[in-house]
């Protein structure tokens, strides 16, 4: 299924140029000879003087990391970052290939290319017509590592990955991987999906959410036990990780302090051993031995970002991503309650003026010039009451439906966040095993070169 | 510590020493005062105990004798040795004051970490001395071990106390030498090259076990994180719980690894000062060499004088006014210097042979230093590369099972 181009991901650079865009368009939706690398190979190719910002990829690197479940019904993958120059821009494009084994889909497979901002735009959309699924965070435009040029190699590659996990996500999520604008962002054409982006799409969202909406926080009258209870709980996670990853950074800083110590340390072995020349070999082996474990030290800390800083970082947007649909959810609650509040207010008000009316009645002819506009008022009132009601029964639907989604969501994600957390925590772990290994393997080497050479030691019991 | 002194006794046993016959032991410590209640005065005493563990080894003083000696009076009996023996390379004592100290050494010579380090310092000090075949059989060392207040007795009487300084503030003179002898000049060259080696070496070694001591008790704050993340997690809360405890074993791990390492440093401070012992055996031979030199530079001028005075001519005065000797002044003068030469090549014959005699007995010594150094240092370097071989595994060992409790997670 793969190209021979896929196997390497030489970074090209494609100037768009009018003559070939049509030629692009001229092709079917699914000639992915249009799509890939190779094609645009043949088609024009002016290196870019930055092509050294780029270097070989080899696909199956990165592959490797990304985790293809290859047995579902939808699979999506994100790699083969391209350079693309624009008249007016430089911008980078991912490939986007999809495996899928639905109905609604009149092929298996698709391949198309999409930028940044294109995901930024399904996020949103996804986030309109389903206000209460967790959408997974997007990588942030200037991202976790800060300062790192954005066409830098390590950045698209961050990226890239980060991509790579939004897509699957969303394709694992029974809901959110039906949705129309999923499926046209990862099967139309270039042209289509732009026109498609164009088209004003109508707020199927029954209640639309303004910043004010969102100040509601601690306004609703009746605590949802159960969501107060999640909220706390994300809160605490956030902390807890946070907490870890400040940890594990700091030592990761004291540990690169003490490779710098040890390498002037080993070699003073190795100095020594000059004037010694019945205890070289000896010290030789504590040099080496030192120095092998110094190395794998330092291959340990190098690694701690892609293990453990941004992982937990991400995670923690994600976390951020649930805590704000359960915050949304409270904005449902308290339109509802204060719809709920002017129905009450109302038939009050209602009530209040039957009891003026009959009072007047009972009391004789007196307050003739009242009667009219009270019963002026009843009557709206007569018609504002029934429409209030139906308001209120709406948002309490709304409200129901809103609560059900959400807890079911937030149930998948519990179960999502376990894996991910788990993962994070082992490849945290494998890391330090890998350095201990291949320390007590140094180090062994030296203790066997001892036996060898029968030297006895004072202290043998311990 | 007890296992390390044993096999050290086995290393020694090897010559016809006092250590054939009887065990020594530095055993405990005690803190003392002069009197008043002024920190200054608080000193600390040890106890050496003397078991005579030959039947044959008669002796009229019982057969365990126990005295009390302060770090001082140690230092007097090794200044003894030394300027008694120059030709021997004096066993050294454990340091005055903490050389490369970190977080978990103190500077501070009460601490009781110290003090106890600084005891079996001290017994390794009389276990060589006692082990050494000229220097165990020394009649003041035997009366430091056994006879408390005599012992300072005679130091007094002796007036070592005034001896010692002079002879110490010889060697610290540089000098210069017509012609050195190339092999105490290689011994010299050998013992400044061991004497920086180890003192990098310390150094370096005691920051590193800084920043890994650091670096374990860092993971200590992981302990409290995890314990308190599992606390609100259902199927994740035992897993997690599992594997704050684990982490913080490590922090507490690194506790013992670190002291034994401490001891093996100290093992290689006492070869770091014993480099100095070196130097001072080489020192004392330029100074003999020296002295030679100056007995037979004088001579060779006296001669020279001789053959002036003969001639009559002598002074400038005489060969500015032209006078001259006359024969009976000439006679007297010359034999005067004949006398004078005939002192002066006795001078030089003594000189020189005492000059070989200790070159003989130096170099010996010298080489018995030397194997016994091969011995002991391979055995604290191996013992080093254990001790890093036992803590890595003890961290392997750590991580593993905390990737377990991981696992178990659903």
């Amino acid at each position: 299924m793969e190209h021979k181009s896929s196997n390497s991901a030489i970074l090209d650079v494609v100037i768009e140029n009018k003559d070939i865009s049509n030629i692009l368009k001229d092709n079917k939706d699914n000639d992915r000879s249009s799509l890939c690398s190779n094609s645009t190979l043949e088609n024009s190719l002016v290196q870019s003087p930055s092509l050294e910002s780029f270097s070989t990829l080899p696909d199956t690197e990165i592959l490797s990391e990304l985790n293809v479940d290859e047995n579902s019904d939808l699979c999506v993958k994100v790699d083969n970052p391209q350079k693309h120059l624009d008249t007016l821009e430089t911008y980078i494009t991912f490939r986007i290939t999809t495996r899928v084994a639905r109905i609604e889909f009149s092929d298996n497979e698709y391949v198309v290319r999409r930028r940044y901002n294109e995901f930024a735009w399904l996020r949103q959309k996804l986030v309109e017509c389903h206000p209460f699924c967790i959408v997974p965070p997007l990588p942030g435009k200037h991202t976790l590592i800060g300062q790192l040029d954005r066409y830098s190699k390590d950045f698209i590659i961050v990226r890239m990955k980060l991509l790579n996990t939004f897509m699957t996500r969303i394709a694992q999520h029974p809901i959110l991987s039906c949705n129309e604008h999923f499926k046209i962002f990862i099967t139309s054409n270039q042209s289509d999906f732009t026109l498609h982006r164009k088209h004003r799409s109508h707020s199927t969202n029954k209640i639309i959410m303004t910043n004010d909406t969102v100040s509601t926080r601690s306004t609703i009258k009746n605590r949802h036990i159960e969501f107060e209870k999640m909220k706390d709980y994300l809160i605490i996670l956030a902390e807890k990780l946070i907490s870890i990853e400040k940890i594990s950074s700091r030592i990761n800083k004291e540990r690169h302090d003490f490779v710098i110590e040890l390498q002037g340390f080993y070699p003073i072995f190795t100095n020594w051993s000059v004037s010694e020349p019945e205890l070289a070999i000896i010290l030789h082996n504590i040099s080496s031995a030192i120095e092998k474990s110094t190395y794998a030290q330092s291959a340990m800390i190098s690694s701690y970002s892609n293990t453990v800083g941004n992982p937990i970082r991400e995670f923690i947007m994600y976390i951020d991503v649930v805590k704000d649909t359960v915050h949304k959810r409270e904005t449902y609650q308290h339109v509802y309650e204060t719809s709920l509040e002017e129905l009450t207010k109302k038939r009050t008000e209602k009530d209040q003026l039957l009891a003026v009316q009959n009072i007047s009645s009972n009391a004789g002819g007196f307050s003739l010039w009242k009667q009219p506009s009270c019963d002026e008022k009843l009557e709206k009132l007569g018609v504002h009451i029934p429409q209030l009601v139906k308001k209120v029964e709406m948002n309490q639907d709304n409200l129901e439906c809103a609560n059900e989604s959400l807890r079911s969501d937030i149930e998948r994600w519990q179960q999502e966040k376990q894996k991910c957390l788990k993962k994070i925590l082992l490849d945290f772990v494998n890391k330090q095993i890998e350095f201990y290994e291949k320390s007590v393997s140094a180090w062994e080497a030296v203790a066997s070169e001892l036996t060898v050479q029968n030297i006895s030691l004072r202290s043998t019991k311990k | 510590m007890a296992e390390s002194s044993t096999k050290l006794r086995t290393n020694l046993a090897n010559e016809d020493s006092l250590l054939r016959h009887i065990d020594i032991s530095v055993s405990e410590s005690e803190k003392r005062t002069n009197g008043t209640l002024n920190l200054r005065d608080y000193y600390t005493v040890y106890l050496i105990e003397m078991k005579v563990t030959d039947p044959e080894f008669y002796d009229k003083l019982a057969n365990l004798t126990t005295v009390w000696r302060r770090y001082t009076e140690f230092e007097q009996l090794h200044n003894y040795l030394q300027i008694t023996y120059p030709y021997i390379v004096t066993p050294p004592l454990p340091e005055k004051r903490v050389m490369y100290g970190w977080q978990k050494v103190s500077n501070d010579t009460f601490d009781p970490d110290f003090i106890d380090r600084r005891r079996a310092g001290l017994e390794t000090f009389l276990l060589r001395v006692a082990s050494h075949s000229v220097l165990s059989w020394d009649k003041h060392f035997m009366q430091f071990l056994r006879q408390e207040d005599a012992w300072r007795e005679a130091y007094k009487s002796n007036g070592y106390l005034q001896v010692v300084e002079n002879k110490l503030k010889g060697l610290g003179v540089a000098v210069r030498l017509r012609k050195s002898d190339h092999r105490f000049q290689d011994i010299k060259n050998y013992s400044n090259s061991l004497q920086s080696n180890l003192n990098n070496l310390l150094k370096v070694r005691s920051r590193v076990a800084e920043r890994q001591y650091t670096i374990h008790k860092l993971h200590a704050n992981y302990g409290r994180v995890f314990s308190e993340w599992s606390a609100v997690e259902k199927e994740m809360g035992d897993g997690l719980q599992k594997m704050g405890h684990y982490l913080d074993s490590l922090a507490s791990s690194i506790d013992a690894a670190l002291e034994d390492e401490e001891l093996l440093a100290d093992q290689l401070k006492e070869y770091l000062f014993f480099a100095g012992a070196l130097q001072n055996v080489c020192k004392h031979q330029e100074m003999l060499q020296l002295q030679l030199e100056d007995a037979e530079g004088s001579v060779a001028s006296k001669n020279l004088e001789k053959s002036k005075a003969q001639q009559g001519k002598l002074s400038l005065m005489s060969r500015l006014f032209g006078a001259v000797d006359t024969d009976e002044v000439r006679e007297l003068k010359v034999n005067l210097l004949d006398q004078q030469i005939q002192d002066g090549a006795e001078t030089v014959t003594n000189t020189r042979s005492e000059l070989s005699d200790f070159c003989t007995k130096a170099l010996n010594d010298v080489e018995r230093f030397q194997a016994q150094k091969v011995l002991d240092l391979q055995e604290t370097l191996a013992a080093y590369a254990v001790l890093q071989l036992k803590t890595a595994k003890k961290g392997l060992q750590t991580w593993m099972q905390i990737r377990e409790c991981l696992q178990s997670i659903p």
